[in-house]
């Protein structure tokens, strides 16, 4: 390929702009289908349940600082742990990384855009009506309260009585949706908008990481709709799925619930290992060491995962060959997130890291994720759980494995991305300053749980008598958790103090590798002019100094820069070898997405309140944005 | 890709008819007969029959035959709905014998089947569609992505049929 643009400059670009551009005002921001807005969108939303989701914590560590507190008393208390869990996973962890992937999946394969842009638009606003719709339960009264797994028969409606717990199932289902339809949607972009050269084994570690989860997702996901779907006929319409009265049996909705709840573990987990990867190739600057078998493990996790959900339920009552597969398969796990954890050591092996804050994230995560590793093992052998299930220990182990495993690189995303998505660099200090607190705030909080759980202190409880032991414990842990809080919020400062003031970012003030960094900062709305040229894992190192990357304006004969008719245009690529460059035209933006979440939020309302006319209203609202999804911009 | 995540919607509930079957001393629970074999079989042998038009059509529309496109569609479409009749008029008649509150049974029995029904129709809906943009001449030998789809989303709904005929109507008589 010769007859190379290197770079396009003012009057070029121009009519790109004009056509990629968003309308001003508020129009706009209804509207948009750009992936970069509905990626910060993501962000900003998920973030924000996160600070939510904090403060519970908060609340819930100030009642079990001291013994017989009656700070909240037991039914606050099982409403905010509900919510605070609901909150964490659902509404915070896992739409984080459709941020993450939003923003970033198309600028690391150089396309413009998602393959399904307004079906993007879709899932953002189905997750932030699901989020309102479950919280929205704090102005009738009536919160979910069955923990934030929400097990039958605690959950059936003779022993919970009151909304709570159909908004949690209604919003549960609801929310699946957006989940799943996202998952499609970075699916077909992954494996069709690459661009030209970027075959399977050039992709990014942390594309093949979102592509993992994407698939994960589909195939865990609809046993939680399910379960969620059956507790609410249980409920609503006096079916006996879960009902041993009536012939069902409760332990059907703990399978069901698990099938998806342990592979959502690895949902949050294998994206988060995807960003340690981006994070420490940029800082020690050498590429991953064995990329292949990075990848293996990826899969390998992803496929392990759904061998492992009955490990939840080793309580039960399993036979014993049961118990001992899953114990295998449960110990086999470690196998390839240690490959990766060997592979990151090996990459900063005789190299000199900069220490900067996203590197920090990322060997605090390593540490703590191999503690939560190691009492992960612990519990995977049969007796040991049998002896510690629903006690603290477990509490502890999974809170190390989801701060460590997934909000440290989460964090370590942050700092590494925010100047590419703001154009500004971040303080220079703040950032040291919050990972500090937030990994001492983590270990206080937390390792002193084990020891709670070791010596009896059972999980969901409000309070507890004074003199069993626990009191000392208890005071350290919720002192932790304020150290904690002060790191977080330590983060929103920072985020919003550079935004307002730091620096201007260069295009890839890290020298990192990929594709993100070859443009501006933030990136022009149409991403890349042209499609960039990819001959290796690691475009960006290829070039000399000085030199900016090669990119190919025309397919064909057809401009992709002038001439384009006011349509939003992108180039498609042949699954395996990413060859055979295709221009296809790209939906604009559009109220459709908007209007269909919208009618899918009464149907949840109308669901809840069996008010017909609000159902009838959303159905119609519903099928009309369906019928009129390809059309223009309403 | 969503047919994956909906055939996993189907195996699941599958997976709970049968975990629950494994529980329960009776099945069907509560006395509740088996449900009569000869009405179902014959709409089975139907609505997989009605594939075949389906495929058909496809063909024809890719060959640039336009009139054996929707000749061969309205016949799929009418073999559709005569399974769906039949299959509305076996639910008022079981209405009598069990219902969804009756017991677990009953809630999976009629959960099953009235979600697959829902599926026949957003199938029927598919191929309605692309009927009317033949009768309009929208697509062609060339525009044929979606005539491609709705077959495809078809034989899917085909074969979760028989996914859940072989559990719930025979499987249960012949265990």
């Amino acid at each position: 390929m010769t007859a190379l643009e290197p770079r396009l400059h003012g009057a070029e670009t121009a009519e790109l702009e004009r056509v990629w551009r968003d309308r001003p005002g508020i129009a706009g921001w209804l509207t948009t289908v750009d992936h970069k807005r509905i990626g910060k969108r993501y962000f900003v939303t998920a973030f924000t349940f996160l600070l939510i989701g904090g403060l519970e914590a908060m609340l819930l560590r100030a009642q079990l600082a001291s013994p017989e507190n009656d700070l909240l008393g037991p039914d606050r208390y099982n409403q905010l742990m509900t919510m605070h869990g609901t909150t964490m996973i659902l509404l915070f962890n896992t739409p984080m990384f459709a941020a993450f992937g939003n923003y970033l999946v198309p600028l690391q394969i150089g396309a413009r855009d998602m393959a399904f842009p307004r079906l993007n638009a879709l899932s953002y606003w189905i997750f932030l009506f699901s989020g309102l719709f479950m919280y929205a339960s704090f102005l009738t009264g009536a919160v979910p309260n069955g923990g934030w797994f929400s097990y039958a028969p605690l959950t059936a409606s003779e022993f919970s009585q009151g909304h709570g717990l159909d908004f949690w199932a209604i919003g549960v289902t609801f929310l699946g949706i957006s989940t799943t339809v996202g998952g499609v949607n970075f699916i077909v972009t992954i494996l069709r908008m690459r661009t030209p050269g970027m075959s399977f084994n050039r992709m990014p570690l942390f594309v093949w990481s979102i592509l993992t989860m994407a698939m994960m997702i589909l195939f865990a996901l609809p046993s939680v709709t399910l379960a969620g779907v059956l507790l609410e006929l249980d409920r609503s319409f006096g079916m006996h799925f879960f009902d041993p009265g009536g012939g069902g049996d409760p332990l059907l909705y703990q399978h069901l619930f698990w099938i998806w709840g342990h592979p959502e573990v690895y949902i949050v987990f294998i994206p988060a290992t995807g960003i340690i990867s981006m994070v420490i190739a940029a800082m020690v600057r050498r590429p991953i060491v064995g990329y292949s078998l990075v990848v293996a493990a990826l899969v390998a996790t992803g496929f392990i995962s759904f061998g492992l959900w009955l490990h939840h339920m080793f309580a039960t009552g399993l036979p014993f060959l049961v118990a001992s597969f899953f114990s295998a398969a449960s110990l086999l796990v470690a196998i390839p997130s240690g490959m990766q954890i060997f592979a990151w050591l090996a990459t900063m092996n005789e190299a000199r890291p900069r220490f900067d804050t996203p590197m920090l994230f990322a060997i605090g995560f390593i540490v703590t994720f191999v503690i939560g590793g190691i009492t992960g093992v612990m519990v995977a052998v049969v007796p040991w759980d049998q002896a510690i299930t629903d006690s603290y220990f477990v509490v502890a182990h999974f809170h190390y494995v989801l701060i460590g495993g997934s909000v440290m690189p989460i964090l370590a995303g942050v700092y590494f991305w925010y100047p590419k998505v703001t154009g500004r660099m971040m303080t220079r200090h703040l950032g040291k300053v919050a990972f500090w607190l937030i990994f001492v705030g983590m270990q206080v909080t937390f390792f002193p749980q084990h020891i709670l759980g070791i010596v009896g202190m059972p999980r969901r409880i409000y309070t507890y008598h004074r003199g069993l032991g626990w009191d000392l414990m208890n005071r350290i842990s919720s002192i932790g958790a304020g150290v904690l809080a002060l790191g977080f919020l330590t983060v929103t400062a920072d985020l919003v103090v550079s935004w307002r003031r730091a620096q201007p970012a260069p295009n890839d003030p890290w020298g990192a590798e990929t594709l993100e960094w070859s443009i501006s900062s933030p990136p022009p709305d149409y991403n890349f002019a042209g499609y960039p040229l990819v001959g290796s894992r690691q475009p960006m190192w290829d070039l000399e100094p000085g030199e900016t990357l090669a990119t190919e304006t025309e397919v064909g004969g057809e401009s992709l820069v002038h001439d384009q008719g006011g349509h939003h245009h992108a180039w498609v690529t042949s699954v395996l070898d990413a060859e055979a460059v295709e221009i296809v035209t790209m939906p604009t933006p559009a109220y459709w997405p908007l209007f269909l979440a919208f009618g899918l939020l009464m149907l949840s309302v109308a669901t809840l309140s069996q008010n017909v006319v609000v159902a009838l209203l959303g159905g119609l609202l519903t099928a009309y944005s369906f019928y009129r999804w390809h059309g223009g911009a309403s | 890709m969503a047919i994956l995540t909906e055939a996993t919607l189907f195996a699941l509930l599958l997976f709970s008819y049968f975990y629950l079957w494994s529980q329960s001393a009776q099945w069907p629970q509560g006395g509740v007969e088996s449900p009569a074999l000869l009405g179902v079989s014959l709409r089975t042998v139907l609505l997989l029959a009605s594939s075949i038009p389906a495929q058909l059509a496809e063909r024809s529309l890719k060959r640039g035959d336009r009139r054996s496109f929707v000749r061969y569609l309205s016949m799929a479409l009418v073999m559709a709905g005569i399974f769906l009749i039949g299959h509305i008029q076996d639910n008022v008649r079981d209405w009598h014998r069990f219902r969804p509150s009756t017991n677990a049974y009953g809630s999976l029995f009629y959960t099953i089947t009235n979600l697959h029904a829902l599926h026949l129709v957003v199938g029927m809906t598919f191929l309605g569609f692309v009927l009317v943009r033949g009768l309009r001449g929208t697509v062609d030998s060339r525009h044929h992505r979606a005539v491609e789809v709705a077959v495809l989303y078809w034989h899917f709904v085909d074969v979760v049929w028989i996914a859940v005929f072989s559990s719930l109507y025979l499987s249960v008589r012949f265990a």
